[in-house]
């Protein structure tokens, strides 16, 4: 059984990077914002299904899933007009059902324009790199590298940009960072159209692997939420971090106790992690605003 | 000309009037201070001129800018800056990273790090500004105002609980920026202090502007006395 660990351990990896992907999405809205944006995983859906208009439509992989993202990205914005936006003065619990309420329009948007019916992308990167210790597909590297990628560059622009340096004071402070001169309906734009970003990378990469379908959204976001609590909710690290070491817990549950645990393995995760340290790993004990 | 023209501004929160038909007109480059007892409306003139609240009625004018009351941003923009008494920074953020989001974020400029001397912050560049003790905090919240590069700043009691060594500073400081160009609107309890470095003295009471004229004529008008400096001399 211990010689199947490296290879456990990537599989889990790849799994975990689809994981922190959407994560890194939903906790950078929470985390500046406030906001639980739980169509999070309807974007996800939509950036599968776009991409796969566009394949469909004769376009190539790549052009389709970044032409897909760039859509998905001012959808996200113009979810935060609709859904949040008019409930600014609001409390969260008003947030949490108007964002429930956009997810199932945008779920039956998609069914209504490309039905129920699983669809499929060819894969772009078929083939596998096989090493002495263990075996990835392409495609999961691909994964692994954008969720890299992504990191990186989503560090880059809150750390090295006019426009980061206004989303962190944001975060910080909004009050204050109002008095600044800074103008929150730009943050808010950004914000928006970066973490729906993160959520229709991951769906474009993983409809070319599996099925695309209205509610394939779901479970990643609540995986996303799992994640968060991990990680610390708000907390960019803690997002990846989170996401890898759930990928590879339900890696090894699967692996080593039972395939039909994964999936429970996942919140009883989510249960331990809120009795024992309910701020995340990353996260700073806070009281409720 | 004067740089700040308030015109006839009003506010009332639910019926009751915090501020009636307020004019006055600062020119550039004066200390102006603004005095009242507790309630008079002073920091609902500040918060109205920064943004923060819309007046009921009236207009603002400020240099050349003739479309006021404003948002925040175009406050900020048009070169108005603010303090509060509880100091507005980010407390996750080092000192250093405050004064790039005013100067860079804000102000859309490089940072100054001359101002952060003048305000004796250059040690405390690195530390975390949650973790600054008061009088540092105080002088972070004036550092972040100034990075803002504004030609108007509204300093809401900013000796407020400093130790008689660091008002006479902060007294220094206000002074100097009259000296680069910066108009200085000062809200302070303490009387002597604002005496003190005040070319002219606006006093509120009960919203409604009860004098206006320096500091001198301040201390003798009987009605000042009879409102505000007279009880018993205290400075509150």
């Amino acid at each position: 059984m211990l010689e199947l660990l490296p290879q456990q351990l990537a599989n889990g990896l790849a799994l975990g990077s689809t994981y922190a992907l959407v994560a890194m999405g939903l906790t950078l809205i929470f985390g500046v914002l406030l906001i639980p944006n739980f169509a999070h995983g309807e974007l996800y859906m939509l950036g599968g299904f776009l991409t796969y208009a566009g394949v469909t439509a004769g376009l190539d992989f790549w052009l389709a899933a970044v032409l897909a993202t760039v859509l998905v990205m001012g959808l996200g914005v113009l979810v935060d007009r609709i859904t949040f936006k008019p409930l600014e003065q609001a409390s969260g619990l008003s947030l949490m059902i108007s964002a429930l309420a956009m997810s199932i329009v945008l779920q039956q948007i998609a069914t209504i324009t490309w039905g129920t019916e699983p669809r499929t992308i060819p894969n772009p990167v078929p083939g596998i790199l096989r090493t002495p210790f263990a075996s990835l597909t392409y495609h999961k590297l691909l994964i692994i590298a954008v969720m890299v990628l992504g990191a990186v560059g989503l560090w880059a622009i809150l750390n090295r940009t006019r426009l980061g340096l206004s989303i962190r004071a944001v975060s910080q402070n909004r009050d204050a960072a109002l008095l600044m001169g800074i103008e929150m309906w730009k943050v808010r734009a950004a914000t928006f159209a970066i973490g729906a970003a993160f959520g229709a990378l991951a769906g474009a990469l993983l409809g070319a692997a599996f099925p695309i379908y209205p509610t394939m959204g779901v479970i990643p976001v609540l995986k996303a939420l799992v994640v968060l609590v991990l990680g610390g909710i708000g907390s960019i690290p803690g997002a990846i971090l989170g996401g890898l070491l759930l990928g590879v817990a339900e890696v090894l549950i699967a692996g080593y106790i039972s395939s039909e645990l994964q999936d429970i393995g996942a919140f009883v995760i989510l249960v331990a992690m809120l009795l024992v340290r309910p701020q995340g790993l990353f996260g700073r004990a806070q009281i409720e605003r | 000309m004067s740089l700040l023209s308030v015109r006839n501004i009003s506010v009332s929160f639910g019926g009751i009037h915090a501020l009636s038909d307020i004019s006055f007109d600062v020119p550039e480059g004066v200390v102006w201070g603004l005095i009242g007892p507790n309630g008079a409306g002073k920091t609902t003139l500040v918060n109205i001129l920064s943004g923060l609240i819309r007046p009921t009625a009236g207009s603002i004018a400020f240099d050349g800018h003739e479309d006021g009351p404003w948002s925040m941003s175009r406050a900020v923009e048009i070169g108005i800056a603010r303090t509060f008494q509880q100091t507005r920074a980010f407390n996750g953020l080092t000192v250093r990273e405050n004064l790039r989001v005013a100067a860079v974020a804000g102000a859309g400029h490089a940072l100054d790090l001359g101002i952060a001397r003048r305000l004796g912050l250059e040690d405390s560049l690195d530390r975390v500004a949650g973790e600054l003790p008061y009088a540092l905090l105080r002088r972070l919240g004036v550092a972040l105002a100034l990075s803002l590069k504004p030609r108007l700043i509204l300093l809401d009691e900013p000796a407020v609980g400093l130790t008689a060594d660091e008002i006479d500073r902060m007294g220094a400081l206000i002074r100097s920026m009259t000296a680069d160009g910066v108009t200085v609107l000062l809200i302070e309890h303490n009387v002597r202090f604002l005496m003190s470095i005040a070319d002219r003295v606006s006093v509120l009471d009960r919203g409604r502007l009860l004098f206006e004229g320096t500091p001198a004529e301040c201390q003798r008008n009987p009605q000042v006395i009879d409102v505000y400096l007279g009880r018993g001399g205290e400075d509150a």
